[in-house]
């Protein structure tokens, strides 16, 4: 949640419409709030003094992308509104303002009234009290649109974009959400107002944590909903209307028209709602059940009477906790909870008594810490389990885009061939797996399925084995020849049945048996028992032999060549994830080198632009490299991406790894050494947690560079509570220096000053140039085995 | 590299020479973790002649550590030379390990 600040009475217009400045300076002056009034948004910083608690800015201005963060940069406390006209030119504006940095949009005319409902439904409104929030915490728009279709996709993408805002509404919501409002304005439009763009059509919609609701309002005669037959039902199957009803019915929870017709609201309720509804002690959500945990915990060891409440439809309390008979009034102090989508309230008792105030303030304080920090982490997992499934994703498609001409097809050509030129009733190749000393089934032609796919090369009953084993042709018609067992199996009279082994003849002049072809039955006319059969039979066993070892030895070429492919995509793909430094020029002279010893590698370093110009730098080295280091390192960029705008200190940031990772890190036996900095330039302050990364270093001016020592033991070793914080000033044009283990090892400390005297002679050059340098003065390594290295610097 | 296995009463002294890395690592591990499952518990890592410790030589060092505590044993570091004594240092681990001044010194009061 963002601090409130008392001193903020101020709201800021920015308009170019006199008109307009007028209403809105009247609107903010009801609130007791004062107003100014400007033109432009260029020079706001001449306005920093001026910390306002609410900024209006003029959708007609169309702010740039750059503007509002701008705006968000000076204003950080404040609350940013786009102030638009209903109507269709400025849906695509208002739907960019929101996506670049705005917060919500307020629909003119504006009353007082109306402002200060909004204002105080913003968790950024200044000085608001607890216990009125869960009153006004929800979110109203109100729009008067044409009647022109193309704006529904922007109307949808708005209210869903407000809907997501809340935790309580998952993806089958929102893509009801989305359908059942895209047929309400389209019935509206087309049907209602009969396309006819000079009629509006209204759309009100209030969000909260519990439900949406949606009431469009067409200005045509309306008409009767009872009538509309359900489309499934035999007689209305083919019929084109009434299905935008159909579905309404089947993705709102509610669905009701006014008289006469020409309004209907949706109702589309939170899944938390369906989980609580019922007698007594209800299932709870997930997040109730978090809270009902904490709350317990805090009751045992503070020995104090606490009930839980949450607010039921219509207002009404429910008891949820500890397990209660009746659901009575509050005989204690209740004090709502303030997290936002929350509506749990704690209740201390008995009332009255002197320290059960300030105990529910405090219990309430602990558990909306706690319930939020539990909500966010929920949220992150979601979005690491996500980007997980992203880099799997990644990996299979690039296995499947390799696939290659199988030996099997192969041996099914060959054989159909053979059959066709033979005259033989059907056919089966056999491969030799040098492994298991099997025969292997290759393929097979003709009318009978063969019983097995594997024979053992030592069988006594099988012919194919025999002709493998003892490398010649053996036919079943001479069976005063072959051993008892095959004599046996056969019978007196077998149908023809030829074996021949397939041989190869490698390079070196080696001749080796790959493999046993076998003839079975005859078609009428055929012959395949001749002489001069049998040595074309032998013919073609040689020149299937070849044909299976080239494709063997192309198979074996084209895995490898796949493997390196692999590699090259992973290369890229890791490249990938590290930052564009061009687009950090603004905040200073940065650069970075990252080689890897393998085509991956679990170096990495990441930046972060953050609030009030602070800038944060990590850089981290996973211990080995290959492909399980990158995994390590592309979990480590996803999470800190995604924790960094939520944690205060550097510390908090590695512990958020540390959580996320550990298990990986225990399971694997990886660790990494991690060095995260948050550079002030506003305070001139560097503050920094280091997990065991042994270089990085301050340089200032013409000092010895100052080296950041660790604060805790490396990710993955240290333990959960060990990740400290500490800081060091820093001046304009300081340098960060970073680097890897790789540029140093083998020979740790001479190598050490090295780097640093070759960063230290180049101080006034370029970073680029300096990281250059760094490389250049790196350790030639010796015997020491290849190591990623990375060296990172910041000006700033 | 090289691992020479001693012992002195109680305690197993596994000294290493040349390099402990990526490429070895694996064997000093599967050697000590064989020695701990045969029932020896207190171990003294000696690393005298050894010039470098890459950082997955650091990870065997502390998933063994982790393993004998596990166990009820102990596991001790000796002479590590000055580059090595300040890798411990820098990383933090030096906190982890106890690490001795000289092989005398550990055996000690182990």
């Amino acid at each position: 949640m963002h601090g409130r600040d008392e001193g903020q009475r101020t709201a800021l217009v920015v308009t170019q419409r006199p008109g307009l400045g007028a209403q809105l300076s009247e609107a903010i002056e009801g609130l007791g709030l004062a107003a100014r009034v400007i033109t432009s948004l260029d020079h706001l910083e001449t306005h920093a003094d001026v910390r306002p608690a609410l900024v209006l800015t003029d959708v007609a201005l169309r702010p740039t992308e750059t503007q509002w963060h701008a705006l968000a940069q000076l204003f950080p406390r404040s609350a940013l509104w786009v102030v638009a006209d209903p109507g269709e030119s400025s849906i695509r504006d208002v739907t960019y303002a929101l996506k670049h940095g705005c917060h919500d949009c307020l629909t003119l005319p504006v009353t007082t009234d109306e402002l200060g409902k909004k204002f105080a439904g913003s968790d950024r409104r200044p000085g608001a009290k607890p216990g009125e929030l869960d009153r006004y915490m929800s979110n109203e728009i109100n729009l008067e649109l044409p009647s022109d279709i193309s704006i529904i996709e922007h109307v949808v993408r708005l209210l869903a974009g407000c809907c997501r805002d809340y935790r309580s509404y998952g993806p089958r919501t929102l893509v009801n959400l989305r359908i059942a409002l895209s047929e309400a304005l389209t019935n509206a439009i087309l049907y209602g107002n009969g396309g006819d763009r000079s009629k509006k059509v209204r759309l009100r919609a209030s969000v909260d944590a519990w439900q949406i609701k949606v009431q469009v309002t067409d200005e045509g005669p309306g008409f009767d909903h009872q009538q509309t037959p359900d489309p499934t039902s035999d007689e209305a199957i083919e019929a084109p209307g009434g299905r935008g009803l159909f579905l309404l019915r089947q993705l709102a929870d509610e669905v009701a028209f006014n008289e006469p017709g020409n309004s209907v609201t949706l109702t589309l309720r939170s899944e938390w709602e369906e989980a609580t509804v019922g007698e007594s002690v209800r299932p709870l959500s997930k997040d109730a059940e978090a809270l009902v945990g904490l709350s317990e915990r805090i009751r045992l060891s503070s020995e104090a009477d606490l009930h839980l409440w949450r607010e039921g439809i219509e207002g009404r309390l429910e008891h949820i906790a500890p397990a209660e008979e009746k659901a009575a009034t509050p005989e204690g102090t209740l004090h709502w909870l303030r997290t936002p989508g929350m509506r749990y309230a704690v209740e201390v008792r008995p009332a009255g008594d002197e320290c059960s105030d300030r105990w529910a303030e405090f219990t309430r304080d602990l558990l909306d810490e706690a319930l939020a920090y539990e909500l966010r982490l929920a949220e992150s997992r979601r979005d690491l389990a996500e980007r997980e499934e992203e880099i799997e994703l990644l990996h299979s498609i690039s296995e499947t885009l390799g696939a290659v001409t199988r030996l099997e097809d192969a041996a099914s050509q060959i054989l159909k061939g053979i059959v066709r030129l033979t005259g033989a009733e059907r056919a089966s190749l056999w491969i030799y797996d040098s492994g298991r000393e099997d025969l292997v089934l290759a393929a097979s032609e003709g009318p009978a399925r063969i019983p097995v796919d594997r024979i053992s090369v030592t069988s006594s009953s099988s012919l194919s084995a025999l002709a493998f084993r003892e490398n010649r042709t053996v036919r079943l018609d001479q069976l005063g020849e072959l051993p008892s067992a095959i004599a046996e199996r056969f019978g007196a009279r077998p149908e023809p049945w030829v074996s021949v082994p397939i041989s190869y003849t490698g390079p070196s002049g080696a001749k080796r048996t790959v493999g046993v072809l076998n003839l079975i039955g005859r078609k009428s006319g055929a012959v395949v028992t001749g002489v001069g059969e049998t040595r074309l039979l032998m013919t073609l066993a040689r020149q299937i032999g070849s044909a299976i070892e080239n494709l063997r030895l192309f198979e074996e070429i084209v895995a490898r060549e796949r493997v390196i492919g692999e590699l090259e995509l992973a290369h890229d793909l890791q490249m990938k994830l590290l930052p564009d430094l061009s687009e950090f020029s603004e905040i200073g002279d940065i650069a970075a080198r990252c080689v890897p010893a393998r085509p991956v590698g679990g170096d990495f370093y990441q930046l972060f632009k953050l609030a009030d110009g602070k800038i944060g730098a990590m850089l981290g080295d996973v211990t080995s490299h290959g492909f399980g280091a990158s995994l390590i390192m592309a979990l480590t960029m996803s999470v800190s991406g995604i924790y960094v705008r939520e944690t205060t200190f550097p510390g908090d940031l590695l512990r958020a790894i540390h959580h996320a990772l550990i298990q990986k890190l225990e399971s694997t036996e990886m660790f990494m050494t991690v060095f995260y900095g948050v550079i002030d330039p506003a305070r001139r302050s560097l503050c920094y947690a280091n997990a065991g990364h042994a270089h990085a270093f301050r340089v200032h001016d013409e000092e010895e560079p100052q080296r950041l020592r660790s604060t805790s033991p490396p990710l993955g070793i240290a333990e959960y509570g060990a990740y400290g914080d500490a800081s060091v000033p820093w001046q304009p044009g300081d340098l960060l220096c970073l680097f890897t283990d790789g540029l140093t090892n083998p020979s740790l400390r001479t190598t050490e000053a090295a780097v640093l005297r070759a960063v230290a002679e180049q101080r006034h050059q370029s970073a680029a140039e300096i990281v250059g340098a760094m490389f250049e003065a790196r350790s030639r390594r010796g015997e020491a085995a290849p190591d990623d290295q990375t060296a990172f610097i910041l000006r700033a | 590299m090289n691992f020479e296995i001693s012992h002195h009463n109680d305690v197993t002294v596994v000294e290493v020479t040349g390099q402990l890395i990526v490429a070895n690592r694996q064997e000093l591990k599967d050697d000590v973790l064989k020695l701990l499952d045969a029932g020896s518990r207190k171990f003294l890592i000696d690393f005298r002649d050894t010039a470098y410790i890459d950082s997955s030589g650091l990870g065997v060092l502390v998933s063994l550590s982790k393993k004998i505590r596990e166990k009820g044993g102990e596991m001790r570091l000796s002479n590590l030379n000055e580059d090595l004594r300040t890798l411990f240092e820098l990383t933090k681990l030096d906190t982890l390990f106890h690490i001795a001044e000289t092989r005398d010194q550990a055996l000690k009061d182990f």
